[in-house]
């Protein structure tokens, strides 16, 4: 089978502009996967991030011919993809938005750590494998508001660079670094509750 | 630096982009303090576990039906460009 055969994004690109379907294909076969699990992470919804994958695809398809070539060519479908997300959401009526300041860390007036700070990393790692462990942090991921979800998801799911972040969401890099912090701030005082007090609910 | 401060310098600290200068100051809080050692290693575990949702079991069926889907569509598209541009025999046509 030709699943296995990757092609260069460059003849893709090619292709694409000539509208040949075996570049739609390879495009599909190249990109799939990563589109939507980045639609599904933003959207924690199956049906939701199955549509707006079909609609990114669509969307290079039609506007392959505006592709400048600067950035690569992942790097411009994940732009296109965070868009559609974000015009998703905002159609969503969000009524789990949570407060993401109750879980920053607390500091006296000394800037000194207010409570005791225990290391409950080693929990962490021994339940690495474990299945529950990944839902319940996929359900805390879910929780943050979507401009700290969407930076999160970029660089700590997808492993982007801050620059690559900032370059697909149109931020800053400070601004990316500044959300970047608050979103691990919050997902590690979920864990914390979770892995300490056994608590699931904010 | 107190701890508060140390707490928000630390993405810099693990991506690596912080000056040898305040690593070094960062570092020498961190070996004498507990509480910014164990914040450091959790906040640097919750990183890395992140990556983990990742992995998802993405519906290999999908594959197929998107690709059917786009095909369908661009194959509609053309035809109605080619019902334009060449109204003799159009590729769209069927």
């Amino acid at each position: 089978m030709s699943e296995n055969v990757v092609v260069d994004d460059e003849r893709i690109i090619e292709g694409l502009s000539e509208g040949q379907e075996w570049a739609v294909e390879a495009l599909v076969d190249k990109y799939y996967g990563r589109i939507y699990n980045l639609a599904m992470s933003i959207l924690r919804n199956e049906s939701d991030a199955e549509e707006i994958t079909q609609d990114v695809f669509m969307t290079v398809y039609e506007k392959i011919g505006s592709f400048k070539g600067d950035s690569a060519l992942y790097s411009w479908m994940y732009r296109i993809c965070v868009n559609a997300c974000l015009m998703r959401l905002r159609s969503r009526k969000r009524t789990d938005a949570v407060s993401i300041e109750e879980f920053m860390p607390v500091f006296t007036e000394e800037g000194k750590h207010a409570s005791q700070v225990q290391d409950w990393s080693p929990e962490v790692e021994r339940r690495v494998l474990n299945k529950e462990l990944g839902e319940v942090l996929r359900k805390f991921i879910g929780e943050l508001p979507d401009k700290y979800r969407v930076v999160l998801v970029l660089s700590d799911v997808e492993g982007l660079s801050n620059e690559e972040t900032a370059h697909i969401l149109g931020l800053s890099i400070p601004a990316v670094k500044s959300r970047l912090h608050r979103a691990r701030l919050y997902l590690r005082g979920r864990l914390e509750k979770y892995l300490t007090e056994g608590k699931l609910d904010s | 630096m107190n701890c508060r401060e140390l707490i928000n310098l630390l993405a810099d600290y693990l991506d690596g982009s912080m000056d040898p200068e305040l690593r070094e100051e960062l570092e020498r809080h961190i070996s004498m303090c507990e509480p910014c050692m164990n914040f450091l290693r959790t906040y640097d575990r919750t990183r890395i576990i992140t990556r983990q949702v990742r992995i998802e079991e993405i519906p290999e069926e999908f594959r197929s039906r998107l690709k059917s889907f786009l095909l369908k569509k661009i194959r509609e598209g053309r035809g109605a460009v080619d019902r334009y541009t060449s109204p003799q025999k159009g590729e769209g046509e069927e």
